[in-house]
């Protein structure tokens, strides 16, 4: 039986009227998350500047969210309901792992106006020559999502021919506390971001091993939720930005959070080809042992 | 100024000081409760801030004092690089377990130093070392230089604290120092605890300029600007670097928004330039609070922090409104209190306008007033009182006024004061006729009327009111004799106009009788026998005549023939007539005063002799022809007060004429009466009577006035006052006593038939021809009839219907230029005056003679008028 003409068209139409009406609402409001690093206030205050630039320079409403753990935050993600999200290279990297489709915008530099960081092994025992002794305490890692955490650690520990999968180790948190707790004599060997080990060297840290250069934090967009148009003028408004050697522009990014007040650099997926590698070689446990 | 305008502004100024004292009460119970606060905030922090540093001692004793820390602090100091970084490590693994357990009770800070004042470990931050202290920790400067504990507030590169610091030494060598904090938040706490109400809230803010130079760079977003004033800074709650140091002190909205409501006190700024304990009161959201701010000072004594307690206040609340409950009581009570006190005044003022009216009557009244009690006390005398009676108040006043200055009524003596008797019957006492006593003793008559003083029904006193009234006295005795005068006067005018008419007809008939013997004489033969007794009684006409005419004198009406004259000569003449004609036993003497011998009075020179020779008579018979006359002649001013009243003459300059005997005087009873006519104390032969009744017609008509004055058995003095006038002496014309002829035609007119022939006769005589009426009217008539036929006309002024005088007024109308003559015996109608003002060209008095009324008629018809 065929279909009358002039319900064709009406469905046709209707279609039009709701793929349009969807677009403009998506248009309107850029559902952005960062990753959930510290409390829900210190997020707030450290983004909210972030997100009024965005707005203004967009102009475009963009909305801050807060998502109480990485996962949830990764769940919203792929199910479109956030469009924009602050994320380390490893949740960057294992989003991408379950949905390709995720873009990256723009990687963020440190005061240094370097994009990369490494990763270390520390511990306290003098005798940095000396033969590991992982036996007697546990391993002190930041956090399971942590790049520095389990999989870069595991990775270092591998070059001495050791192993966290016949070693104690714990998630203390923090990059410093794990510093602190091998001061503290509570872990015998903990894997942090160098750039903070560093800070501890005037208690007698000792550095052992020190990862490849791995790229930054990173900006990444929803494509299914946001036109590459916008997603374009989202990085070059990032872009513009010069903090490191522009005084206005520094004057602008002053409120933001640490992590993302020096400017940013262009982010491709191939970046964070290395640590893609290693994801899927190494697998990290979900919780605590 | 109106009473209600005083009472308003008293009012308002009793509320303003009524507010002002209820104000100042609150003020004082407030700032007692706040001194309360203070102290009992002193209390806690003094407690808190104790038992931290004995916290922080044991800490230091037990924990940081120990050979094994000191030994490391040692290797930290003495060993370099990373040996140094390795034995810090160390240290800060040997204390952290000890940091983590008191950090989480009252410990902020853990901080070693090295002796040079760097930082060695900061046990709550240990990633930071090595930087300089010095230039914002004075505590580590003194604990390291002297060796010795500092404790107090102290701001710093990063945060602030309460601050212990201990110097470290190992074996005697000073190896640096460590540092115990405390944070705000930590005594906030304990502050809550020791706060049993658990209303209040504590703040911290501090002095930017003692912080705000010695943070680092990015430590400032730890502070914020306070909500009170940007000179202070409050920790930032926003800030999660203070979970470093123990957290901040979580502030309430509420108190953050009081603090915003509090920015705009008018004594915060004052009060935080102080830089002292002070505090504030409030109302905010319908509730009181008291806000303290309990100055902190650092560790070398300079203002660098604030503290401040917040307590919601019901009791100030209370307070207040007891402070406006109570004001508007005082406001009601003062109203109450200014009303009454406003109508008092009211009263009091209608009282003293009574008093000064009472009391401007009492001393104007012109009469003594005085009130005494009921016992005859005086208790007010008024002025005039004083006056009268010549005391002074303090004399009067509680004496006893019948003592005082009563006379004692002879009739009632023996009862006491007579008037107070009355008064005390409640009755009110008249006097017509009293008498006091003054302070000098004079006796003054007085009239009184005292009246009862009643105060409640009760007899309290009396008031007197009396006035002299020896001048009232003096006046009724002179009004009665100056009633008396004024009798004797009406008495003289009666008599006079009873003479004046018997005069009148009395003329009549003896110009009957004379004509009558002239035209005898004159018919007869110059020898005849009949002619010498025709003279005797001419003669006996002639005296009859003198008789009429002093009659008409004393009536006043007589006719004069007044000159100016030198009265002097005149005295002397008749004091030499006189002297020829006394006894030798009696001798006159005459005083001239030599300032009078020029004085001149308009006068008829021949009476005024008469009135002396009359006058010097009387006195000759007073003296029984002894003794010695005075005349005397002087000037005197008369005022008018000195003038009788019966003789109506005006005040000026007199000539005093006195005829004083040393006879038997005259008594009263006779004084009265002897200007009478016909009054005489004279045997019958002796006179008529007519003499000092002639005497004062004659000075009545020169417009003088007599004063006789008499003491029995001493004499009689008579003084005459008689007026001078300001004039020249002219020489008398001489006598003409000629009888002058004519031919004209004559109208004759008198009523009396025999007067109207005598005169037709007469005039015939002499050669005129005469037409006679005796008619008034009929005589108009012939004139009407035949006005040019006649070329005089004589008529008699009193006549029945046309008097003479209305006859001539009627013939001018005819014929304006007909010559006239009035005549008359006597009129009080018409005198020469008044008829010359008619133009009758000439006014005769009866009788008249031959020669008299042949010179007017020439006269008249010639022309002349005299």
């Amino acid at each position: 039986m065929a279909i009358p003409q002039y319900l064709i068209k009406i469905a046709l139409t209707t279609w039009l009227i709701i793929v349009v009406s969807s677009a403009d609402i998506s248009a309107k409001t850029i559902r952005f998350a960062p990753l959930p690093m510290f409390s829900k206030s210190t997020i707030t205050k450290q983004f909210s500047p972030f997100v009024e630039y965005l707005s203004k320079n967009m102009g475009q409403q963009v909305e801050l969210t807060y998502h109480r753990n990485y996962q949830d935050l990764l769940s919203k993600f792929i199910q479109d309901d956030i469009d924009l999200a602050y994320l380390g290279p490893l949740p960057y990297v294992m989003l991408i792992e379950n949905d390709p489709d995720f873009v990256p915008v723009v990687r963020f530099v440190n005061a240094s106006g370097e994009s990369t960081y490494t990763c270390s092994l520390v511990t306290f025992d003098r005798d940095r020559s000396a033969r590991l002794s992982l036996s007697k305490l546990p391993v002190a890692l930041t956090q399971p999502f942590s790049t520095c955490g389990y999989l870069m650690t595991e990775g270092l520990l591998n070059r001495r021919g050791l192993s966290l999968n016949n070693t104690p180790y714990y998630y203390s948190g923090e990059h410093s506390e794990c510093a602190l707790d091998v001061i503290r004599g509570k872990a015998s060997v903990a894997g942090i971001k160098t750039s903070i080990g560093k800070r501890y060297k005037n208690l007698g840290l000792q550095f052992v091993e020190q990862s490849v250069l791995l790229p930054g934090f990173l900006l990444v967009a929803n494509p299914r939720t946001l036109s590459a148009d916008t997603i374009d003028r989202i990085r070059k408004s990032l872009l513009s930005l010069d903090p490191l050697n522009s005084p206005a522009d520094a004057e602008v990014t002053k409120p933001w959070g640490a992590g993302i007040r020096y400017g940013a650099v262009s982010a491709h997926e191939t970046d964070y080809q290395l640590i893609k590698e290693k994801l899927q070689k190494i697998k990290i446990p979900e919780a605590n042992p | 100024m109106k009473i209600w305008i005083r009472a308003t502004i008293l009012f308002l100024v009793a509320a303003l000081f009524s507010g002002g004292g209820i104000w100042n009460r609150h003020l004082q119970l407030r700032s007692a409760h706040l001194d309360m606060r203070e102290i009992a905030f002193h209390s806690a922090r003094d407690s808190i801030i104790h038992t931290f540093r004995l916290v922080s001692q044991t800490i230091a004793e037990e924990s940081l004092l120990q050979d094994e820390i000191l030994k490391c602090v040692h290797a930290i100091v003495t060993e370099e690089g990373d040996l140094q970084n390795y034995q810090r490590g160390l240290l800060y693994r040997k204390l952290y377990p000890m940091y983590q357990r008191v950090s989480q009770h009252s410990i902020r800070q853990l901080h070693f130093h090295y002796p040079d004042g760097r930082s060695m470990l900061r046990v709550h931050m240990p990633d930071r070392s090595g930087d300089n202290l010095t230039p914002f920790r004075p505590s580590v400067v003194i604990a390291n230089e002297q060796n010795r504990e500092v404790h107090g507030y102290e701001s710093g590169k990063m945060v602030h604290g309460f601050r212990h610091v201990y110097p470290l030494n190992y074996q005697n060598i000073h190896i640096g120092s460590v540092e115990v904090s405390n944070s705000f938040q930590q005594i906030r706490s304990e502050l809550f605890r020791h706060n049993v109400e658990g209303d209040v809230d504590y703040m911290f803010i501090m002095l930017k300029e003692d912080l705000w130079q010695k943070l680092v760079p990015r430590r400032e977003q730890l502070y914020v600007e306070s909500a009170l004033h940007a000179d202070y800074l409050s920790e930032n709650i926003q800030s999660s670097e203070y979970e470093n140091f123990g957290g901040t002190a979580k502030v309430s909205a509420n108190s953050t928004s009081l603090l915003l409501h509090l920015r705009n006190h008018p004594q915060l700024k004052d009060g935080l330039d102080s830089r002292e304990d002070f505090s504030l009161v409030t109302n905010w959201d319908n509730q009181f609070y008291a806000v303290l701010f309990h100055s902190i000072t650092n560790v070398v004594g300079n203002h660098a922090a604030y503290i401040l307690s917040i307590h919601p206040e019901p009791y100030l609340q209370s307070l207040s409104n007891s402070a406006i409950r109570n004001f508007v009581f005082v406001l009601f009570a003062l109203a109450l209190l200014t009303f009454f006190w406003a109508g008092l005044k009211r009263v009091k003022a209608k009282q003293r306008n009574t008093y000064a009216f009472l009391k401007t009557i009492s001393a104007k009244m012109g009469e003594g007033l005085y009130a005494t009690d009921n016992v005859g006390k005086i208790t007010y005398v008024n002025a005039e009182t004083t006056k009268l009676l010549g005391y002074s108040k303090k004399d009067i006043l509680n004496k006893n006024a019948h003592d005082l200055f009563h006379i004692d009524d002879s009739e009632h003596q023996e009862q006491g004061c007579v008037i107070l008797n009355t008064i005390m019957n409640n009755k009110t006492y008249k006097q017509k006729r009293g008498f006091f006593k003054s302070r000098e003793g004079h006796v003054f008559p007085i009239e009184l009327t005292c009246t009862p003083f009643l105060n409640d029904d009760q007899i309290n006193g009396s008031i007197t009111l009396f006035h002299d009234i020896t001048e009232r006295i003096e006046e009724e005795t002179e009004r009665e004799n100056l009633g008396e005068q004024l009798r004797q006067k009406h008495k003289m005018e009666a008599v006079g106009h009873m003479a004046g008419g018997i005069a009148h007809n009395f003329n009549n008939n003896l110009s009957i009788i004379l004509g009558n013997v002239e035209l005898s004489q004159l018919k007869q033969a110059p020898n005849s026998e009949v002619i010498p007794l025709l003279e005797n009684a001419k003669i006996a006409i002639r005296r009859s005549r003198d008789l009429v005419q002093k009659i008409i004198i004393y009536s006043r009406k007589g006719i004069q023939n007044k000159a100016l004259i030198q009265l002097p000569v005149i005295v002397s003449e008749t004091v030499a007539l006189l002297q020829s004609t006394l006894p030798s036993s009696a001798s006159i003497e005459q005083i001239i005063d030599p300032e009078c011998g020029s004085v001149v009075i308009d006068a008829d020179a021949s009476q005024i002799q008469e009135v002396l020779v009359n006058l010097c008579n009387n006195a000759v018979h007073a003296m029984d022809e002894k003794g010695v006359l005075k005349i005397l002649l002087g000037s005197v001013e008369l005022t008018q007060k000195e003038i009788p009243a019966q003789y109506e003459r005006p005040p000026g300059r007199y000539a005093k004429l006195s005829v004083q005997d040393t006879g038997s005087g005259i008594s009263t009873e006779v004084l009265d009466k002897i200007f009478d006519p016909f009054f005489t104390t004279k045997e019958e032969y002796e006179g008529a009577g007519m003499g000092l009744a002639t005497v004062q017609g004659i000075v009545a008509q020169h417009g003088g006035l007599i004063k006789v004055n008499s003491v029995p058995n001493q004499g009689t003095v008579f003084d005459l006052y008689l007026p001078i006038v300001d004039a020249q002496i002219t020489e008398p014309t001489p006598i003409n006593t000629e009888i002058l002829r004519g031919t004209e035609k004559i109208l004759l007119v008198d009523d009396d038939e025999m007067l109207a022939s005598l005169g037709e006769e007469v005039l015939t005589e002499i050669g005129y021809q005469v037409s006679v009426m005796t008619e008034s009217t009929e005589a108009l008539k012939l004139f009407t009839a035949n006005a040019d036929s006649f070329d005089l006309v004589i008529t008699d002024q009193t006549m029945p219907e046309l008097t003479g005088k209305d006859l001539i007024l009627e013939l001018k109308k005819i014929r304006p230029d007909i010559p006239t003559i009035l005549c008359t015996g006597f009129s009080s109608k018409i005198d020469d005056m008044q008829a010359a003002e008619l133009g009758i060209n000439a006014f005769l008095m009866k009788p008249l003679d031959l020669p008299g009324l042949s010179q007017a008629v020439r006269r008249v018809l010639d022309g002349q008028r005299k």
